[in-house]
This record gives C-alpha cells, structure tokens and sequence, in this order.
C-alpha cells in the first residue's frame, strides 16, 4: 500500500447467518478485514468460528447474508472458485495427499495457482513457473530436504508445514489461517509464526487462534465470537479490556 | 520418468514405453512357447488394455466403476457394425473409441456428481446391466441375444489380417498407441490432480481444483480405451456378444486389474496375462475341478490376494524391490525411507 | 414372467392384472428380504457383501436339500439358520480384517468369494435348473370373489410380513437394533461409545445372511433353482438398495415392493417392462433425488 491509498476491504461479511436444523450457530456476523492486516477471530469454544471458517472458505453456504471478496460477492461458490479467486485456507487437522511425496504434493497445488491448464496430451507451458514456485516453497518452508520423502511418513511438524505449503502454493491474497499453532510446542509454534510472518507479508490474513498471548501480539485487529454473535471488534488493545469478552471466556468453556 | 539400467558399469535410461514396445514385440513367442496359441497371444493383449483402461480411472481417482465392461461391450458393437460399412480397421476402432466417449460423456456428467465410492460401483453395475438388456432387445441393431456375427477384418495396407501373427501385430501397434495415450494422461497435470483426488479427495478443492470435473473426465478418457480393446475383441472373436456389457465381465477385468496392481502403470497388463494364462492353463487341463469349476479357482486367488496382497502383483514386486534395495543400502536408521528412490515408483512420478 | 399379453374381454385382463400384482408382491417380498439384509450390513458396517446373491442361492439349495429329510417348513427355517451362520463365519474369518481398509476391499473379497459359491454349487448340485415343488400342504389356491389365490404365494407374503416386522422390532426394541440404528447414521461413533463393536458387526452380519438365506430358500419353488441364480438377484438386489436408499429400513421395504410390483404389473402394457424398469426407476430417482426413497443424506460412501 502506497501512502495516501484507501485502504481495502479484502474480505467482508454481510449479516452472515447459518443455522443446522434449526440451531442457529452463527447470527448476523458482520465482520471486515482490511487488505494486508493479519485479523483473528477468537472465542470459546463452540463459538462458531470453524462454521465462519467452512463458509468463507465455500464449504457450506451461509443461511442468509453474503460473503464479498475485493467487493464481489461470492456467496455460495465452491470451494476451487474461491481458491481461484485467491482466497486459500488451512485447516485444523493437517490434511496433505500422503502417498505423494513432499515435492510432488506442492507441485500440485503450485499448478492451481497457474491459468488452468488441462494439459492431457502436452506438457504445460507453466511447467517452469510450477518448478520455481515449488523451489521457492521447499526453501521458505526448510523442506528441501525432504523433497523425496512421502508425505505419509513425516513427523507432524513437518506435515503441518507442508500443508501450509499447500495453502500457500497458489499464492493466495487472503489466507484462513485455521488454528496453525494447534498440538505444537512452544517451539514447534514459534518456529511456525516466524515461517509464518516471513512467507505471508503483505497478504491478507484471517486467523483462528486459541494462543492468546499470540493473538494478542501480531494481529492487527480482533474479532471475538460468542455463541454465533460477534460480541467485540477492534485492535487487540481494546478488546482485551472489553468487559463482555472477558465474561465469555470466564463463563464459557474456557480458554486452552 | 525413465528407467535406469546399469550396462557394463554404465548407467543407461530406457524409457518404459520403449521396453513395453519390446516387450510386445517378444509377447507371442512366450505365448506360444508356453503353450498357448498367437490367437491367445492377441486375446490377453486385448484383456491387458481393457484392464489398463479401467485403471486409468480406479486407480488414478480412486473411483471403482463395476459397469465399465458396457464401454468394452459398446466398442465392440460399434466397431463390428462400422466393420459392414467400411471394413478398416483403424477406423473401425476410432469409432469404438468415439462411441464408448459419446455414451460414457452422459453418464459421467449425471453419476460422478451424485455417487463415490460404493454407491459409485452400485450404480455404475446396475447401469452396464441395463444396456445388456437393452443390447438383448434391440436386436435390429445389436442381433440381440445371438449378437453380431458378420464381422469383417477387411486388409490392412494389404495384409491379411486373418493370419493369426499379422492380427497380433495389428492389435499390439494399436495396444501401443492406446498404452502410449493412457501414459500421457497420467503424466500430465491432470493425471497428477487424479492421483491427488485419491489420496485426499476433501482437500483437493481447497487448492483450487474441482475434483467432479477432473473425475468426470477419467471416466471418459477409461471409457474410451475400453471402447477400443472391445473394438479389437470384436475383430479377434468375428463376433460380438451381448453378455460382453454384463457386469461379468468388469468383474473379470476388475478381478484382473487388481491381481495386477492398482497404483501401477503397467501392473493391470501383467495381471490379464497372469489371469487369461492361468485360465487358458486351467480349462485344458483333465481334471474335474479345473476344468469344469475353473472361475472358482480364479475367484479364491483373487479373494485370498485381496486378503494378503491388496497391491496386487505390483504390490508384491515393489516389496521385493525395496528389500533388495534394503539389503544393498548402507546403514540406514530407523527412521528414514531411502533418500532419492532408485527408481521412482511407476506411476506417481511428477 | 410371459412375454405374451392376453388382450381380452376386460374381466381376464383384470384377472391377469390381479395375478401380476399378486405375483409382484411375492418377488417384491423377497427383494425386501434381501434389500434388508444388504442394508442392516451396510448401515452398521458400511460393506457391501457382495456375496449376499450367493447365501440367497445357498437358502434355497440347502432347502432343496433338506426338504426330502425334514420336511419343507424346518428345511426352510434350518436353511436360513445355517446360511446365518455361515454369515457370522465369513465374517469373523475374512471380512473382519478388512475394516481398517476402504470400503472397496470388502466388495471385491465377497465378489471373488460369490465366484467360489458359484462353482461349489454348480459341483455339487448340477449345472442344470431344479424344479423344486412346493410341499402338498401349500399346494393349490383359494378361491374367492373369482380370484385365484394360490397357498404358496399367499403363503410367501405371509412368512415376509412376518419377517419384516420383527426385523422392525429388532430394530427399533432392540439393544442390537439401536446399535444398527446409530451405526447407519455414524459408524464411529457407535465405536466410541464402548459398545462391543466387534460382536454386533458379527450378529448384523448374521442377521442379514439370515435374511438373505431364507429369501432364497422360499424363492424356490416359485421359480426353480439354478446356479445363475447368484448372478441375476445381485443386480436387483443394488438396484433396490438404490433406489430405497442406502442403510434404510423402509427404503428396503418400499423399494422392494415397488420394484416387484412394477417389474410385474407393468408386463402388460410392455413386456420388457421386467427387465428395464428396475433400472430406469433407479435412472430417474439418481437424477433427482440421488439418495433414494429415504436414504440419508451424505451415507454414500
């Protein structure tokens, strides 16, 4: 961002509502996140915040209200649209192709961050676009060694990484970061959030967290989710003196 | 992907294609020198690509179709019926192709987006059944229960075709082309998105692929190699039966491509030939139960290796592999699988 | 079922239609029979046992069998029995092991195994097709109202309701059933809850041999035996899984009676209405309601 630029809503919710038969999980969440800040979303558990996650990512549609991105509204497109779009997720349980290898697990998601390319009979054009990605990646992420391992045979740490490799081969501008620190050690996530803060600079990110101090430290602006209600939005400062967000973890079923 | 070969000290790359030419070119001689004719020869050659055919979508997106044995069966009536037209060959199988591709299209697009898994290989059954009992019926078309029986070879660039050697060498350079297409696709992008889908298909749209489409299109592309061994079968047998779409016969090559080995290229054609040899051997054999009760047989090896060797033939051979390479390997530990493979496991090489 | 359509004064094409209907409803028994022994497997366990065709063979062979020594009442309760057994057997012996892989697995190890069942009867009972007539007591019809009634038919519903209705009280009175109930809807969970997972698959495996072995073993005399008996009820059997909808107990009952009855019925207006209506009420319903009649949402994998 240039100085003197507006900044831009990469990500917004409008009035976004999703009830499963009848349990209303999430109620009317508006919620906005700026280009180019890292944004949390937090709460107790069972405050909805995988449900918002599974809906911007186009896993499920919302009940009612929309979803824009950059302005469009994408509301109900499946989950490869939205990737094409740029909008990339992680999620909680690593999830990697494990009969592949580390190499070729990026190499297929570094080919959906390329113009599709059906390339049946040929072979692609982008080949060496995809290569220089897949370099690219294997380095930021300290995987090169483990190039021509399968992926079903890594330790977890190094699962987790690759599948932010995954998330990150397409080059996303807005990344649902989905509890990237969950089951690590306090070296294991620090190591990942200074991976993290290296590789996604400039990008828009949304971050589901439970690590407060973390929260706390590197975002940009909070949103707190209690029971499907977006109770408190604002820079970090303020929400942590927020009366309402203080009885929710308190009350609720605690924080980890 | 090549493979290496050290010659004399030497290392010397051979690409697999070139070996399996070879390796077709050589095939009728150990037919026959197992005791089997050149007729055989072809006929296990055509079982080999109707197996590769259904590999090229099981075991790249996962999906088990037990109704594929219709696009054998639909390739085999279009080619035996363009055959009274114009009695060429080639043409005849391009349209055995395009046949099995204009019926498999449909059902594709109306089956892969409802159904995976189970409900894919139940519905995929029931559908190849009922185009048996169209087949039966519609017998202006298809001759109905007796099927087509006028076939014609026709000549090739002046070759006889009837001679037993010259129709091998016919359907080996057509099993090559066919061979040749099924590698190219699962080289490409989109035989690497396929293989993906299998491994872990609820992640693959999240990296930006839709994995309806890219099974759609593996279902087609399967199709239409079955189409053409169909084709070849119509030509080799003179005759096209209805029972060629019963779920029977996916079930042989299902049993076939998976006595082979499912997650490898080549593996589905050694199995049709380890299975129609082991047949052939079986009914020409004096005793009762051999003779007689022989799909029995077939049935518990294939019962027993689903058992113990889900891999297949494959399978066991890359178990070898890796023990030998284990022995030879210097001091590994406990927790690394060797560093670069030696030679990279057929079919899943980018 | 005859190819032939009797176009004649109104009072015989009813009285053909009644016997069609009738005769519907007999095979669409039999089809609820095995659609449930299919699903009760496939809701808990989420395998297809493919070799649910060959116990339905093996109920009626072994009726076959046992009829001459027992008489034909207990050749039919022991057939189903021993075919339930031999359920539970194959079960504990050579599916079990094969939970912990795709579903795939188990369809194919059952296929081969239908292979085998096929030949074994084929050795020990003769290629050829087996009239078997039905016991002297069950022989003949009722006559009432100008209909026919014929006592074996009357006779197959009867023993099918039956049946039906205590799978519905196993089913819903039932530890056992309970535990079926749950595991249609979420198969690890009920794992989860410290329920003896492993002796429920075995009994369900049982419970749906059972179902299937008597199926065949009242089929008998209706149309005769023959080893292709296997390979021709298998396609049926799916198709009314399908179209019932997978893991259903009423899909299986519905399903079953639809797909008998207008495999029937429809014979006269178009005789290959046997053959194809099966197939093309399960083309119609995957296009607009892919999980059937009353299958669950999401249960097809």
């Amino acid at each position: 961002m240039t100085a003197g630029e507006e900044p831009t809503v990469a990500l917004r919710t409008v009035g976004l509502t999703k009830s499963f038969r009848g349990l209303e999980v999430l109620r009317g969440v508006d919620l906005s996140v700026t280009s180019g800040t890292l944004h949390a979303v937090i709460g107790p558990n069972g405050a909805g915040k995988t449900t918002l996650f599974n809906i911007l990512s186009g896993a499920i549609p919302p009940t009612s209200g929309r979803v824009e991105v950059r302005g469009r509204d994408v509301t109900g497109l499946a989950p490869h649209q939205l990737t094409r779009l740029g909008l990339a997720r992680s999620f909680q349980v690593t999830s990697v192709f494990p009969g592949l290898t580390v190499e070729q697990n990026l190499v297929v998601a570094a080919m959906a961050g390329q113009p599709h390319d059906s390339g049946v009979l040929r072979r692609p054009r982008w080949t060496g676009a995809v290569a220089e990605r897949v370099e690219e990646l294997l380095d930021q992420l300290g995987l090169g060694p483990l190039r021509h391992l399968e992926a079903g045979v890594l330790s977890h740490g190094d699962q987790r990484r690759l599948d932010l490799g995954l998330t990150l081969a397409s080059e996303p501008a807005i990344i649902l970061l989905d509890e990237p620190t969950a089951g690590m050690t306090r070296s294991e996530a620090q190591q990942t959030m200074g991976t993290l803060e290296r590789v996604l600079g400039g990008r828009t990110i949304v971050l589901v967290e439970h690590d407060m101090d973390l929260v706390m430290r590197i975002s940009a602006r909070v949103s707190v989710l209690h029971r499907g209600i977006l109770i408190a939005d604002g820079p970090p400062e303020e929400v942590r003196e927020n009366p309402e967000v203080r009885e929710a973890y308190l009350v609720g079923v605690g924080r980890e | 992907m090549t493979l290496p070969f050290t010659v004399a000290g030497r290392r010397l790359r051979i690409h697999p294609m070139a070996l399996f030419a070879a390796a077709l070119y050589v095939f009728p001689y150990v037919v026959v020198a197992g005791g089997k004719s050149t007729v055989n020869a072809s006929e296990f050659l055509i079982w080999a690509v109707f197996a590769m055919g259904l590999n090229l979508l099981w075991g790249h997106t996962g999906d088990l179709s037990f109704g594929h044995g219709m696009f054998f069966g639909w390739g085999a009536y279009a080619a035996g019926r363009m055959s009274r037209r114009v009695a060429f060959v080639p043409l005849d199988l391009a349209v055995a192709a395009l046949v099995a591709m204009l019926v498999a299209y449909p059902l594709a697009k109306i089956i892969v987006r409802r159904a995976t898994g189970i409900y894919f290989a139940m519905i995929t059954l029931a559908i190849g059944e009922m185009f048996y009992f169209l087949a039966i019926r519609m017998t202006k078309i298809t001759g109905g229960e007796n099927g087509l029986v006028d076939i014609r070879l026709g000549k090739l660039a002046g070759i006889d075709l009837a001679r037993p050697a010259n129709f091998y060498y016919m359907t080996a350079a057509v099993a090559f082309l066919a061979v040749l297409a099924a590698w190219r696709i699962t080289r490409s992008p989109f035989g690497q998105v396929c293989r993906a889908i299998q491994q872990n298909r609820a992640r693959v749209p999240f990296l930006g692929f839709d994995p309806v489409r890219y099974r759609e299109r593996a279902f087609v592309y399967s199709a239409a190699i079955c189409g053409v061994a169909g084709g070849l079968s119509a030509f080799l047998f003179r005759q096209v039966a209805p029972d060629t779409l019963r779920w029977t016969t996916t079930g042989e090559a299902v049993l076939i491509t998976m006595i082979g080995g499912l997650n490898s290229f080549f593996g589905p054609a050694a199995g049709a030939v380890s299975v129609k040899f082991l047949e052939a051997t079986l009914i020409a054999r004096p005793e009762r139960w051999a003779r007689l009760y022989w799909p029995g047989v077939i049935g518990a090896v294939f019962a027993i290796m689903v058992l113990v060797a889900p891999g297949g033939l494959a399978g066991v051979a890359e178990r070898v592999r890796a023990l030998v390479r284990n022995r030879f390997a210097a001091g590994r530990g406990a927790s690394g699988a060797p560093g670069t493979p030696v030679a990279p496991v057929e079919g899943t090489a980018a | 079922m005859g190819n032939a359509v009797v176009l004649g004064a109104a009072g015989g094409g009813l009285h053909q239609l009644f016997d069609l209907f009738l005769n519907g409803v007999i095979l669409g028994g039999i089809y609820v029979l095995l659609a449930l022994g299919l699903n009760v497997i496939l809701g808990l366990i989420g395998v297809i046992n493919f070799a649910h065709a060959a116990f339905y063979m093996l109920g009626a062979y072994l009726a076959f069998s046992f009829t001459p020594h027992i008489g034909f009442l207990p050749a039919v309760v022991a057939a189903a029995v021993v075919v339930g057994i031999l359920g539970m057997v194959m079960e504990v012996s050579v599916i079990r092991p094969l939970y912990s892989r795709i579903p795939e697995h188990a369809l194919l190890l059952t296929f081969g195994l239908t292979l085998v069942a096929t030949q074994v009867v084929r050795a020990h009972w003769g290629d050829y097709a087996k009239p078997f007539a039905a016991p002297k007591f069950l022989a003949g019809a009722y006559s009432l109202g100008g209909y026919e009634f014929p006592k074996y038919r009357l006779f197959v519903v009867a023993v099918t309701a039956v049946v039906v209705v205590a799978v519905w009280l196993l089913l819903n009175k039932t530890n056992l059933g309970l535990v079926i109930r749950a595991g249609v809807l979420d198969a690890e969970m009920v794992g989860a809850l410290g329920i003896n997972v492993p002796l429920a698959f075995t009994l369900t495996f049982g419970l749906g041999s059972l179902l299937a072995g008597l199926g065949g073993a009242m089929v008998g005399p209706v149309n005769g035996l023959n080893p292709d008996m296997a390979n021709s009820i298998i396609i049926l059997a799916f198709v009314v899984v399908v179209i019932g909808g997978l893991g259903s107990f009423w899909g299986s009952v519905v399903g079953g009676l639809l797909v008998g009855v207008l495999r029937s019925v429809l014979v006269y207006w178009w005789s290959p209405a046997t053959e194809l209506v099966p197939f093309f009420l399960m083309a119609g319903l995957l296009l607009v309601r892919p999980r059937g009649l009353f299958g669950v949402e999401g249960v097809f994998e």
